[in-house]
């Protein structure tokens, strides 16, 4: 125990790191476990997300810790050291940890179609440094920095709930295509549809969350056979 | 020796003397013909004759510090030149002494040849003669030396006058030297004793292998004997002398095993007669090395580890050639006695040839046997000894690797136990793991199959599983009261009686008690006055008749037209049932909401439905907001749903019994129950069901009870997803409905999955077409669609 309370030697530093890899896996073993064992519920579900989350930032306290603790042990070279690597890989550093932060973002996942600077794609993996999308001139690698410095958004998420828009073109008024909307599965009623007139005549402006595995292509089926016009966007209004 | 005592006389303290003495020392060795004399000689006149060299050293000691009483010369000759030679002469006796003891205990071990002996007790006479005169003559150079001048002796004196005379130093040698000598003298009677056991324990285990080869022999006679008793044979009635002298040759006794046993007890006690000594093994120069050896520990550990594996291989030979023998026998003896009672001697020559191959056999064994026996006494002979100590080869050496093995094979509790319990276990874990990989490689659809399959409602076990099940069967017998509920719900009453508007909506899952809970409402507070509001039914109120569809406004609109001033209880079960195209859920809720809203001091309003479709509608309408109270039926009390199953059980007259056939105690069927209840979030409809899941009707009036986990895998995908999600909010679906919320997608996604749900018995087709969720499922799919976030 003496080891514990002296951090600031080479001997701390060492039970210090190893004591955070065992942490570290040990989180990781409860989640396995909370995800492998026990009835699927809502609790399981947020446990399991906590998790996660936690895990994520996890690396970069753990490293955080790491850092201060080598420099306790001679704080004039070490922090030397350190502000050398400091201003060699302050790009990367920076990189990574906004790469957390975007990360802890629930919108952003594998298959999200994100927007930024113009460009559009879809996300198809999240790398530690960067996240690779599905651009229509090909794959591009695309550093975190550069999202977080001129944001995004996302457009549209594969499985994840999310408020999308529509513009259906109907002389029906908005209760009666609420009470049409109200019976569909397809619709996730909790967050409750909303419908408001545009500034064209008979242009409605739908805003809607989709029930998890439901499609828009579903939805607009639907109004289709509604005899509806529908439309993502207002400008091609019929 | 004659000198000892004749301190006192100065003139025979004096090198002249020792002249005299040195002779007579030596004329007295030269007589000495044997090896055990010349020992002595040693020891003890040998002793007496450095006592005496010390003896005159001391008095020129004492003289030398009175310069004036003796010569100088004399304490010089003595002192600074003899005491030299005198020292190598102690060490050659010393070195002797002790090879002659060495030469003495091979001789008692027979480990040396007796001419080798003989040669070596010369050889060491010689050389101390040869050292003792060329001392004396020593002496008497010196004594001249001194004696040529005056002028070259007093040089002497003049150089050693400087010098510190060395005497001491030089008695005190002669002492250790005098004490090394007592040493080796001392070891000798232990030495012996040592000698002796071995030679015992060899003589032992030369009885015990002549014991086993005797048997193995003697088989051998045997056997040659049966062979020609056999040749000799040429009738069937010749045969009974035969069958005696294998009966007499059958009661050999194989004494090997015993004889083992007793072959380790003597070892044993034979080797506690040895122990531990400190044996001087060896001189240079001044020292006398010594050994610590334990005779005991050592013995034993050898014998252990390099005579007990090949003993152990001797006795098993022994015994299987005597089992071999024996069986071979009683072969031979069966045959011929077939023989005898068929009159004939027929198979006597296969019987010789088999007999011959027997002796083949057992020759061969014994071949064997006595190779082994010749290992055992070549080990015996060439490392058993006690003299080997006396080499620079370690001292009954067991090689490592051998004591390696022993010890692994030895160690069966503890180290190939553990390996092998180890082993058993991982082997276990692996079957395990890798038949749970099976499980789930299997596909997760069939996996669901065989969940719904085993839970599903079986034809064999009808007259059991019914009670259960049946949910319109509510005899007074099986209604349970819902206490909590009650009490909540007559309080509401007796306010609405005192003139208070109120409408009560009923919420709960699936099979949680409901309509039983409400009907048992109906009957004990409102006989006369309570109507049901079922969908295409006819009702019958006030003495009206009225048919009812799917509108619920038009129903409650009749409803109205009859109220009258007395207080009416109006119960819409399962609200979520009253839609179809045209009128929708909706539009009918709006009605109900509306009718509420009106006529709630005339009528009190009971409505069930689900928690889900409550807040689905509250969405849309405020439809909870109506309702005065909200009594939610999900959870019913243990000790309720512990009754409902016992009440059931009782009802059936079987006796339920466990998987080990004994029949289950009250507390067996609470835990039970209790661990259903548990599963089933304390839905009593639930737990009645699951109940029946694990039950198998046996003859003899008995019922199984035996509940297996089968988990319903999650294979859903995201169409079916949105149908369940529809069915459990609504409770039915039809395939036009779903064409209705998905346009034309329904052709190229919807179709199939609704397709798959009612194959894989998700989706069972009710009497009117539609579709509902299986009931043994619900639980499941509702938990599976809150899990992924379909369902709040």
């Amino acid at each position: 125990m003496d080891n514990f309370y002296q951090l600031n030697t080479w001997q701390g530093l060492f039970s210090l790191i190893l004591t955070l890899i065992v942490l570290y896996w040990t989180i990781k073993a409860i989640g396995l476990l909370v995800r492998e064992i026990g009835k699927r519920t809502v609790t399981k579900r947020t446990t399991i997300l906590i998790i996660k989350k936690s895990l994520l930032v996890f690396k970069p306290v753990a490293m955080t810790l790491i850092v201060l603790d080598f420099i306790a042990i001679n704080y004039i070279t070490h922090s030397i050291l350190l502000v050398i690597l400091g201003v060699f890989g302050y790009k990367h550093i920076k990189n990574y940890l906004n790469g957390i932060i975007l990360k802890l973002n629930p919108l952003l996942g594998k298959g999200a179609i994100i927007e930024y600077m113009d460009k559009t794609g879809e996300i198809k993996e999240l790398l530690p440094f960067g996240l690779i999308l599905n651009t229509e001139k090909g794959e591009r690698f695309v550093n975190y920095s550069t999202i977080e410095e001129n944001g995004f958004s996302i457009n549209s998420n594969e499985h994840s709930a999310l408020r999308q828009t529509l513009y259906m073109e109907t002389q029906m008024s908005k209760d009666t295509v609420l009470d049409m909307v109200f019976d569909n599965p397809l619709l996730d009623l909790s967050e409750r549809p909303t419908l408001k007139q545009t500034e064209e005549q008979d242009v409605l402006k739908l805003q809607y969350t989709l029930e998890t595995g439901a499609s828009t292509d579903d939805l607009l089926a639907f109004f289709q056979s509604k005899n509806i016009k529908t439309d993502l966007t207002i400008t091609t209004k019929a | 020796m004659h000198i000892t005592k004749t301190e006192e006389a100065t003139s025979l303290f004096s090198t002249a003397s020792l002249i005299k003495q040195v002779a007579s020392y030596l004329q007295e060795l030269e007589d000495i013909t044997s090896q055990k004399k010349l020992s002595t000689y040693i020891l003890e006149d040998f002793k007496a004759l450095t006592n005496y060299f010390i003896a005159i050293g001391d008095q020129q000691d004492a003289s030398n510090k009175n310069v004036h009483t003796t010569s100088q010369g004399e304490v010089y000759l003595i002192h600074f030149t003899l005491a030299e030679t005198f020292k190598d002469l102690v060490l050659l006796h010393r070195d002797v002494a002790l090879q002659l003891q060495i030469s003495q205990y091979k001789d008692q071990e027979n480990s040396a040849s007796s001419e080798a002996v003989t040669t070596h007790f010369k050889k060491s006479k010689d050389v101390l003669i040869q050292s003792v005169q060329s001392f004396a003559k020593s002496i008497e150079v010196q004594r001249a030396e001194l004696n040529i001048s005056e002028k070259s002796a007093k040089k002497i004196f003049n150089s050693i006058k400087h010098r510190n005379n060395p005497w001491e130093i030089y008695k005190s040698q002669f002492q250790i030297a005098q004490k090394q000598l007592a040493n080796i003298s001392l070891s000798s009677g232990v030495m012996t004793k040592t000698i002796k056991v071995f030679e015992d324990i060899k003589n032992h285990n030369n009885a015990f292998l002549n014991s086993v080869t005797d048997e193995t022999n003697e088989l051998r006679v045997y056997l040659g004997e049966g062979i020609r008793l056999l040749k000799e044979m040429q009738q069937a009635d010749e045969i009974p002398t035969v069958v005696q002298w294998i009966d007499k040759a059958t009661i050999v006794k194989n004494t090997a095993t015993n004889l083992q046993q007793d072959y380790m007890v003597t070892i044993e006690l034979k080797t506690k007669m040895l122990s531990e000594i400190t044996l001087p093994v060896a001189t240079e120069n001044g020292q006398l090395l010594t050994r610590k050896v334990n005779f005991n520990k050592d013995v034993k550990r050898w014998v252990d580890f390099e005579i007990l594996p090949s003993l152990i291989d001797l006795v098993e030979h022994s015994q299987k050639a005597h089992s071999f023998f024996n069986h071979s026998l009683i072969n031979l003896k069966t045959g011929l006695l077939v023989e005898k009672n068929n009159n004939s001697v027929e198979a006597l020559q296969s019987q010789l040839a088999t007999l011959k191959n027997v002796h083949a056999t057992i020759t061969k064994n014994a071949d064997h046997l006595d190779s082994l026996v010749a290992e055992i006494q070549t080990k015996f002979h060439t490392y058993f000894q006690a003299t080997k100590v006396y080499t620079a080869i370690d001292f009954l050496e067991v090689s490592f690797q051998s004591s390696l093995a022993q010890f692994a094979s030895e160690q069966t509790t503890m180290f190939s136990g553990l390996k092998a319990q180890f082993k058993n276990r991982f082997a276990k874990l692996n079957s395990k793991y890798e038949s749970s990989l099976r499980f789930q490689s299997q596909d997760t659809v069939e996996t669901a199959a065989a969940c719904i399959h085993y839970r599903m409602f079986k034809e064999e076990n009808a007259q059991y599983d019914t009670l259960f099940l049946n949910k319109s069967f509510v005899g007074d017998l099986f209604l349970l009261p819902r206490e909590k509920q009650e009490t909540s719900l007559q309080t509401t009453l007796e306010q609405w009686h005192n003139g208070f508007n109120k409408a009560i909506l009923i919420t709960g899952d699936a099979l949680c008690g409901k309509t039983t809970f409400i009907n048992s409402l109906a009957q004990t507070h409102f006989i006369k006055n309570s109507v049901v509001l079922e969908c295409n039914s006819t009702i019958t109120y006030r003495g009206r008749k009225f048919t009812t569809s799917l509108d619920l406004e038009a129903a409650l609109e009749q409803i109205k037209k009859a109220i009258d001033s007395n207080r009416t209880l109006l119960i819409i079960d399962t609200l979520e049932l009253w839609r179809d195209e045209k009128h929708t859920l909706l539009k009918n809720v709006r009605a109900l909401i509306n009718f509420i809203e009106n006529e709630s001091d005339e009528v009190l309003v009971v409505v069930t439905t689900t928690p889900q479709m409550q807040e689905h509608l509250d969405n849309r309408v405020h439809f909870s907001a109506v309702f005065t109270n909200k009594l939610s039926l999900n959870k019913a009390a243990f000790s309720e749903i512990y009754k409902a199953i016992v009440v059931r059980h009782g009802a059936s007259h079987k006796e339920l019994i466990g998987m080990d056939n004994e029949s289950l105690s009250p507390v067996a069927i609470e835990k039970e129950v209790l661990k259903l209840a548990k599963t089933y979030d304390y839905n009593i409809g639930e737990v009645l069901q699951a109940w029946t899941y694990g039950t198998t009707l046996l003859a003899d009036n008995k019922v199984l009870y035996e509940h297996i986990n089968i988990p319903f895998g999650d294979f859903f995908s995201s169409e079916e997803l949105i149908i369940l999600k529809y069915v459990l909010l609504y409770k039915s679906v039809t395939e036009l409905l779903t064409k209705n919320f998905v346009g034309a997608r329904y052709e190229s996604h919807y179709k199939s999955a609704l397709k798959r749900l009612i194959n894989t018995k998700i989706l069972l087709r009710g009497d009117s077409g539609a579709l509902h969720l299986n009931p043994v499922i619900q639980k499941d799919v509702k938990q599976l669609l809150i899990y992924k976030g379909t369902l709040n």
